[in-house]
């Protein structure tokens, strides 16, 4: 009986050490866990913000040598990098068969096909970079891109001559005039008063020159007035780059009187021409080997390279869908009240009537490298300049071709 | 009596080193919980206003408000948001995010009322932006313990410094935490 009394509280002191003990271990392996749960969690998000950025690098890696370069792509490269912080990334423009692919269509004029059921617009390059941590984690983003080389509303490496004009800029048509964006003005002309703002004139963004500026008292730059600046590198386009007559499916044309009303895909005039009558461009490019004079009505939407000088001696009244990109060797001459929408880009320089208003919805280049007494703009009265990007962005991928523009990101997501 | 007097020693043992244990475990913990909540706003906000443009930010630091807006695509691997022939982002709604000073919360509105959705990309006045704030719009918290937040614009308006700060309360006093950010919205601004 003895023995069996002291038996029982031996068994229990052990079980009750026993279980106080695990009670011991399961607290202190729940202390452990919660802590490192919460270094866990935030390791991951280190991890996975190094993957965000290694994407990132990616992205801008690509915009870079977009910009240089506009057919970057073009031949279904992939490009990889392994960065300092052992994170890497990865850009593909291949074919087929790589899950985030990317599109360039900086040239294209109509939309292409992109990743995952994407259409890819016209002029724009769709860059989709995957990024990974050292340990794994991974981040993909998407970037939209377009090439702007042409920043300004009005610029000339000579003098810019204006007088009671508007320069300013517009998301978009409808929006033309209401709200005003930053719309801004360059000459890179040396010496005083190349840029001349006369009467009352009215910059919504900068007035920027190499050389001196000056406004007059009933004038207005709601910018920046920015004198005596480092020259700028104003996009350059060789027009004889151009030439189109050895392309296929070309109109190779007569000089003269032009007696075709329709101008459509490629068209050659093999010396100057004169439009007579309606003239409609349907998505024309068109390429004059000497000069071209504008007497009558010209409509549609069209790419124009001229050798030698453009004149337009009547009303143009561009409206619509119309657009036009010019690129002249010579002048371009104005001579009536005119609207135009599209881009006026010269060699020589732009020469409105003084006393008729011309609107243009695009922008005005009066470019000339070599010699300084060209690429002046002289724009009349009541002249009217709005930089809209919808309008320079044909322009801008001819301008760009040449690694002379700046990309800009239109659309981003992080897609992962 | 020999079990008594081990329990004993044991409780006494845990008593001895557990309780300041679970003191010092208390305090971290709060202290995690407050630098989580700081990362998870980071985290939060970051992903919102990556997709964002400076055109259309717009701030509010007041004494009676602080709060910010921006526009959102909601763009996503299947669902992009752009239009396919101009290129431009559709603009779906404005992400307004701001501070709750009596439940010391980051709240997130979303208001996606005419014209939204567009492409022309535009902001609220700090007028409007006051007004949306107190329309009755359903809130999201994205983050507790926040004392303050305060969004001030960097030179040239393309990139805004992000200053929250964070307390709770611990066994040994207040535990403050502090983020300071820089971002910029990926989406460049016509004028930029």
């Amino acid at each position: 009986m003895l023995r069996l009394q002291h038996s029982r509280p031996r068994g229990g002191a052990l079980a009750a050490t026993f279980l106080a003990i695990m009670f011991l271990v399961i607290f202190g392996l729940t202390l452990v866990n919660l802590a490192t749960f919460d270094l866990r969690t935030v390791n991951r998000a280190q991890q996975r913000a190094l993957a965000l950025s290694a994407a990132e690098a990616g992205l801008e890696q690509i915009t870079g040598e977009l910009a240089r370069d506009p057919k970057v792509g073009l031949s279904n490269e992939a490009y990889t990098q392994t960065l300092p912080d052992k994170s890497r990334y990865k850009v593909t423009f291949e074919a087929s068969g790589a899950p985030y692919r990317s599109v360039n269509n900086l040239g294209g004029q109509a939309g292409v096909p992109g990743y995952n059921g994407r259409t890819v617009p016209p002029y724009h390059a769709s860059v989709i970079s995957q990024g990974w941590s050292p340990s794994g984690e991974v981040a993909v983003v998407e970037g939209l891109l377009r090439l702007e080389a042409i920043p300004y509303a009005i610029a000339g490496t000579g003098r810019l001559n204006l007088n009671t004009i508007t320069a300013t800029a517009a998301r978009s048509l409808a929006q033309a005039g209401s709200p005003d964006l930053d719309g801004s003005v360059y000459s890179g002309a040396p010496g005083p008063n190349s840029l001349d703002l006369g009467g009352l004139s009215r910059v919504t963004g900068d007035a920027r020159s190499v050389g001196g500026i000056t406004v007059g008292g009933a004038s207005n730059v709601l910018g920046d007035i920015e004198e005596n600046q480092s020259p700028e590198s104003l996009p350059d386009l060789v027009v004889t780059d151009f030439i189109n007559d050895g392309k296929p499916g070309i109109s190779i044309l007569p000089g003269g009187i032009n007696v075709t009303p329709i101008l459509t895909g490629q068209v050659y005039y093999d010396d100057s021409v004169t439009f007579t009558g309606a003239v409609t461009m349907v998505n024309a490019e068109v390429y004059v080997k000497g000069d071209l004079t504008v007497n009558g009505v010209i409509a549609g939407t069209g790419t124009v390279f001229v050798e030698g000088e453009t004149s337009f001696l009547s009303a143009v009244n561009l409206a619509g869908n119309d657009r036009l990109t010019l690129f002249s060797g010579g002048d371009i001459n104005i001579l009536l009240p005119s609207v135009f929408q599209g881009v006026l880009y010269t060699h020589g320089n732009v020469n409105g009537g003084p006393l008729f208003a011309v609107t243009v919805f695009g922008a005005v280049y009066a470019v000339n490298t070599t010699q300084p007494a060209l690429g002046n703009v002289n724009l009349g009265l009541g002249s009217r300049v709005i930089h809209l990007s919808d309008f320079t962005a044909f322009a801008s991928s001819y301008l760009a071709a040449n690694g002379q523009g700046n990309a800009v990101r239109v659309y981003w997501a992080q897609l992962r | 009596m020999i079990a008594i007097g081990l329990i004993g020693v044991l409780l006494s043992v845990i008593a001895q080193v557990l309780l300041p244990g679970f003191q010092i475990w208390k305090k971290t913990r709060a202290r995690a919980e407050v630098e989580q909540a700081a990362l998870l706003a980071e985290a939060r906000i970051k992903r919102a206003f990556l997709p964002s443009t400076p055109d259309s930010v717009t701030i509010v630091n007041l004494p009676t408000l602080s709060a910010m807006s921006f526009l959102t695509h909601d763009g996503s691997d299947s669902v992009p948001s752009f239009d396919p022939v101009s290129g431009r982002t559709f603009w779906r709604a404005f992400t307004i995010l701001k501070l709750d000073p009596a439940k010391k919360q980051l709240v997130r509105l979303r208001w996606e009322q005419p014209p939204l959705p567009t492409t022309d990309p535009f902001a609220f006045s700090q007028a409007e932006l006051t007004t949306a704030c107190s329309s009755g719009l359903k809130e999201e918290r994205w983050a507790s313990h926040l004392e303050s937040f305060e969004v001030t614009p960097d030179s040239g308006e393309t990139r805004w410094n992000f200053a929250l700060t964070f307390t709770t309360n611990s066994p040994s006093g207040q535990l403050v935490a502090r983020r300071e950010f820089l971002l910029t919205p990926r989406i460049q601004g016509e004028n930029e």
